[in-house]
């Protein structure tokens, strides 16, 4: 590119970026400008919004607040109290509701008549009068009053109907509380109104009727006007909304309940830029108009006013809303185009001026790059280009004569050339002739190399360390071959140890060579070579002398070989066996303890690597060397006899200790003294032998007599309590067998029997002992056998049983004495039941026919006697009932059943049947237990019945309490009664033990005796807590774990029947 | 009664006997009664021919010789016999004996009382509901 171009391109990019610069400038003002005017707009809405709640809400409230009227309380009251009076009020609605709709349109009949001239109506028209009055138009349209069965109790004009309960408004106003019904609008009056519904409560807070008013919301128009009147645009719009998109107001033209929410409203959830922002611009929704700017907000209510969520929409034309940042646009683009204009025409002349000059200068560098030499240049200016151009002709005059020089150079450097090419070719000549000299001295090196490449052959399998003999002398005849003047023509053989190795050629011929292998100086092989074929050349040796050479030092080389082999092998086996050692060997260094080798067995046992062990000390796994000191007292006594044994324990690297028998051993090597130890794991024969010395013990301190014998009946073991037994040392015992202790001998044969085939024997036998005692013994006899089952000997533990048996006999006597004492028992409470009563009730019945009988005879004095007569018999009765009831609470078997004691108690306190003054009361929520329901009546009638007897106090209070405690259920009766000195606290319990005289409260003493016997037959407990005057708490526990209900579903049933 | 045929007792107590018998009196119960102080005499009594079968038989349980259980097993085995009701009338509230009583299949189990004033209320309920039942007809 010219210089000229990069001068314009240069100042049309500044031009241009002039323009970028102006656009992006004014493209942020319009975002900005959107923003602000897009929030202001939606402040607006939500302001405009806020207004009409308020208005619609202050409407509302002036009718909650009438609800309260007292005019109209008395009107709902009253009509409510008519209609309750009627017999049917459904039917009697219905009929009126049916004459009601049967009339005319315009027809008023008297019926409704009657209701527009109630007072109440009256006050409500003047109601609808003062708002029209006050605010110019009509703000309540009609307003009518229901009674509570929703027929209507006051109306300003006629009502479509009599009866509204089946209207909505009256359904929500009843349950909500008030109900506002979207909005109307009568098209002809131009009148928007909304229904509004609320519930009257009389001063109780009861429901006694609905109000109905209808509201007329012109109101709402005045505010959005009264908005727009204000508005900063002239084509700004509202639209009022209701949640569904229907239109109920626009600034233009409209048409009532249209229908925006396809049109408007979605566009809000499609085109808004962001989620948080209620306004967006876009096209407009009449076509032509250009982009507009929509902004809503949503009605959210006043107070405790919902409102109806109406959303108001505010429209601009960007048009106008933009037009300050549209001017600004159109100079931003005059003033860039003007700017680029420049640009172009002052880079034009600018590089007119360079360019020119230059032009010259680079014609005048093309002249001289021709070889011109004579090109000058001509330009008159004293700028740098001057400058430049004077220089150039410089140049160009310096160039012409350095030229010339160097085409003398040229001619020089030829005649050298030639001279350097003819030294060359003489030396060529010389090189050949030595060549031809080289070619011989090699073929004389190429015999030496073969030779060589045996040995190296030989050197390298010798190398291979796991290599064996075998294989090396079978590749060597081969190699041999090889290292021969005529290979092809050449065979060998090794023989050793009786074994041939040889070439695959191999063939006995006249032309041989022979030496000898020998092994520490025996002969143990041969190497044989022969020549298949005669030489020409015959008389002269076959064979060179470096070939017989050759042969010699490979004979002598394999003898080694072997030797050393052999030696190695035997080395690497011994080594294996020392590795394979089932006890740990190391090689230890006296002085410090150190290891200088260790077999693989230690670095198992011990779980160390055999790097890891040969950095340590014997003190770091035997815990019996504690430090250097002990080591040293060890090598001593070592020193001292050469070889120790020691029992100890070593460490694992885990930490863990086991038994070791370590023998040592001193000895001494050229490179000084080692200490050899073998060390063998003895946990397990030491835990064995452990375990055999407890047992040993426990067999020979055991109580019962044991015995080994052999399979004849020898004995070979007794323990102490066998000697004991028998009365004999345990040496005779020993002597005489087990034969001898037994009174039958032909037990000994069967048991025998028994045990050596190899089953045990179990019985009581008669024993003989040594003293002549005969006794009965309880006897074990079991085989010992080896790990093949074979019987080895017999084992006999022996009880005396002597007392167990007087003991057994002792028991079944007891136990006869008890069966038949109680049996004895169950008879005598039938005979007390029986015969005791008899006569009894014969002396009371002829005591009464006495006093019957002869009442006119007897005297005051007889009849009292015969009174006491009677209540004594009485009283004897209920001593024999009491003793009757007491025996039968153990005896008697009842039937355990799940009983939930609310309900059982409730029943006693009736049974006990407590006169007006005694207060009986369950404090607790009381459990359901599993026992026998009579006895737990008992417990409870005869507690409560003792509290209500002896009641000393004007009132009475009996508690009945109950407290979960751990492991059981403590019950609680408590009274206010006269109380029980402590010392009587344990009497009472007692049989036929009361306190007060008999003669004052009839008590057999039997009632508190049953209760303690049936708590304590359930493992409970009973005790009495009090104080003199002012009552007793009788306690008593019963078990839960004996009494609690174990099915958790059946308690869950029982407790949710309570 | 609902006829006039006699009342048998067996009751070996003379005191329960003149009870009976007074109560009986007292009532204005027409009806003969015949005693007998045990079992084997009663059964005797009832097979023997010459005599009019009872309308009831009041019986103790505790009774020398022939006590009442097994003289009912013998009556209640019987075909005509087991036809004639028996109430026990004894002093024994023994749950085990009340039992025994109905399995062997009694009309009623009623205890004397030690007061003489209950013990003719409880003769006062046997009549009333022997009246009021109806009993077997015939022999």
């Amino acid at each position: 590119m010219r210089i000229g171009q990069k001068l314009v391109c240069g100042f049309v990019s500044v031009a241009l970026l002039v323009g970028v610069v102006g656009y992006v400038s004014v493209n942020t003002c319009q975002k900005t400008l959107q923003k602000t005017i897009g929030e202001n707009s939606v402040t607006l809405a939500v302001e405009t919004l806020d207004k009409i709640d308020r208005g619609i809400h202050n409407r509302i409230e002036v009718f909650c607040s009438y609800c309260k009227d007292l005019i109209l309380q008395e009107a709902t009251i009253k009509s409510n109290q008519e209609f309750q009076k009627l017999d049917n009020i459904q039917d009697y609605i219905d009929k009126k509701d049916k004459e009601w709709r049967a009339a005319g349109k315009e027809e008023i009949t008297p019926f409704m008549q009657e209701l527009i001239n109630d007072r109440l109506s009256e006050e409500l028209r003047e109601k609808i009068e003062f708002y029209e009055e006050d605010h110019g138009y009509k703000v309540f349209g009609e307003i009518f009053v229901t009674n509570k069965y929703g027929a209507n109790a006051a109306q300003t004009g006629k009502t479509t109907d009599y009866r509204q309960d089946d209207e909505e408004w009256w359904q929500r106003a009843e349950e909500d509380g008030l109900y506002i019904a979207d909005v109307e609008y009568d098209r002809s009056a131009k009148v928007y109104s909304t229904d509004i519904g609320i519930r009257i409560d009389d001063e109780n807070g009861n429901f006694s009727g609905v109000i109905k008013v209808v509201l007329n919301i012109e109101e709402v128009v005045n505010i959005i006007k009264e908005v727009e009147a204000s508005a900063k645009y002239k084509t700004t719009q509202f639209k009022l909304l209701t949640k569904d998109g229907k239109l109920i107001y626009s600034t233009e033209d409209f048409e009532f309940f249209e229908d925006f929410s396809n049109e408007l409203l979605s566009r809000f959830h499609k085109e808004r830029p962001e989620e948080h922002l209620d306004y967006f611009i876009a096209e407009g929704d009449k076509p032509g108009e250009g982009d507009e700017l929509f902004a809503r907000a949503h009605s959210k209510g006043y107070k405790d006013y919902q409102g109806l969520g109406w959303i108001l929409v505010i429209e601009h034309t960007t048009e106008e809303i933009f037009a300050p940042v549209a001017q600004l646009r159109n100079r931003l683009v005059i003033i860039s185009l003007g700017v680029t204009v420049l640009a172009i025409l002052m880079g034009f002349f600018i590089s007119r001026a360079f360019s020119n000059p230059l032009m010259k200068l680079r014609d005048a560098a093309i002249e001289i790059g021709k070889g011109n030499l004579e090109a000058r240049i001509e330009v008159k200016s004293n700028d740098e280009i001057g400058e430049l151009a004077s220089s150039f002709s410089n140049m160009s005059g310096k160039l012409k004569e350095s030229h010339l020089e160097l085409k003398e150079s040229h001619k020089q450097l030829e005649v050298k050339v030639q001279q350097r090419t003819a030294e060359l070719s003489s030396a060529n000549e010389k090189l050949e002739e030595e060549i031809v000299g080289r070619s011989l001295i090699q073929k004389a090196l190429e015999k030496r190399i073969k030779e060589l490449n045996c040995l190296y052959g030989l050197s390298k399998l010798i190398e291979k360390q796991k290599i064996p003999l075998e294989q090396i002398f079978q590749e060597m005849p081969e190699l041999i071959r090889k290292a021969y003047q005529y290979p092809d023509v050449t065979c060998a053989r090794i023989t050793f140890d009786g074994i041939q190795y040889k070439t695959d050629n191999f063939e006995k011929s006249e032309v041989s060579q022979y030496t000898q292998i020998k092994v520490r100086g025996d002969k143990a092989g041969a190497i044989e070579v022969y020549y298949l074929e005669e030489k020409p050349e015959s008389g002269a040796d076959p064979f060179l002398k470096e070939e017989r050479d050759l042969l010699d030092a490979l004979a002598e080389r394999l003898g080694k070989i072997t030797e050393r082999k052999r030696a190695g092998e035997k080395l690497r086996l011994f080594r294996d066996l020392i590795e394979r050692s089932n006890d740990c060997i190391f090689i230890i260094e006296p002085e410090r303890g150190c290891f200088l080798d260790v077999n693989e067995t230690s670095c198992g046992t011990l779980g160390y690597t055999r790097e890891e062990l040969l950095d340590m000390n014997i003190k770091d796994i035997d815990e019996s060397v504690l430090d250097d000191s002990s080591w040293r007292e060890c090598t001593k006594e070592l020193k001292l006899k050469g070889d120790l044994v020691i029992q100890g324990q070593y460490k694992r690297k885990d930490g863990t200790i086991f038994f070791v028998e370590t023998s040592l051993k001193l000895v001494s090597q050229e490179n000084g003294e080692r200490i050899i130890a073998i060390a063998r794991d003895v946990t397990e024969r030491m835990q064995a032998e452990e375990k055999l010395l407890q047992i040993q013990a426990a067999v020979d301190d055991a109580t019962d007599a044991i015995m080994i014998t052999d399979c004849d009946g020898k004995a070979r073991y007794s323990n102490i309590a066998f000697g004991e037994l028998f009365k004999h040392s345990s040496e005779t015992i020993n002597e005489a067998g087990i034969g001898s202790i037994f009174v039958d001998e032909n037990v000994v044969k069967e048991l025998s029997q028994t045990i050596l085939g190899a089953d045990s024997w179990k019985g009581e036998v008669q024993i003989l002992s040594a003293k002549g005692r005969q006794f009965p013994a309880l006897l074990r006899g079991t085989p010992i056998t080896d790990e093949q089952s074979n019987v080895l000997g017999m084992l006999f533990i022996i009880n005396d049983i002597t007392e167990l048996k007087e003991a057994e006999r002792e028991q079944a006597r007891l136990l006869e004495k008890v069966e038949s004492a109680n049996k004895e028992l169950k008879d005598f409470a039938y005979i007390v039941s029986h015969d005791l009563k008899a006569p009894l009730r014969g002396v009371s019945t002829l005591a009464n026919w006495i006093s019957t009988d002869y009442a006119d005879k007897l005297g005051e004095e007889s009849k009292e006697q015969i009174d006491l007569l009677l209540t004594r018999v009485g009283r004897m009765h209920k001593l024999i009932d009491g003793v009757l009831q007491y025996s039968r609470v153990g005896r008697a078997k009842e039937e355990q059943i799940q009983v939930n004691l609310n309900e059982l108690v409730e029943d006693v306190i009736d049974m006990v049947a407590p006169p007006g003054n005694i207060e009986i009361t369950i404090e607790d929520e009381l459990p359901v237990v599993e026992c026998g329901q009579t006895r737990i009546i008992q417990v409870f009638q005869n507690l409560l019945s003792n509290a209500v007897k002896y009641m000393d106090k004007p009132q009475g209070r009996i508690k009945i309490g109950f407290v979960e405690e751990p492991g059981f259920w403590k019950f609680s009766v408590a009274d206010n009664g006269p109380g029980i000195e402590e010392k009587h606290f344990e009497r009472i319990f007692r049989i036929f033990q009361t306190l007060s005289p008999r003669d004052e409260f009839e008590s057999t003493g039997v009632g508190l005796t049953v209760v303690k016997k049936i708590v304590e037959l359930y493992g409970g407990r009973i005790w009495v807590e009090s104080k003199l005057g002012e009552g007793s708490t009788f306690f008593f526990t019963l078990p839960k774990q004996k009494m609690g209900v174990k099915d958790a579903k059946l308690e869950a049933n029982i407790i949710g029947r309570r | 009664m609902r006829n006039s045929k006699p009342i048998l007792l067996v009751e070996d107590d003379r005191v329960d006997v003149m009870a009976v018998e007074r109560a009986l009196k007292d009532l204005k119960v027409t009806n003969p009664l015949a005693h007998l102080a045990n079992g084997e005499e009663a059964l005797e009594y009832l097979r023997g021919g010459s005599n009019k079968g009872p309308c009831v038989i009041l019986l103790d349980l505790n009774t020398p010789k022939m006590n009442g259980f097994e003289f009912l097993k013998v009556v209640k085995a019987d075909d005509v016999l087991k036809k004639i009701p028996v109430v026990v009338l004894t002093a024994s509230k023994d749950e085990r004996d009340i039992v025994e009583s109905f399995k062997l299949g009694v009309g009623g189990y009623m205890v004397k009382s030690v007061d003489y004033k209950k013990f003719m209320e409880t003769i006062r309920t046997i009549d009333v509901y022997w009246t009021l039942s109806e009993l077997p007809n015939g022999e």
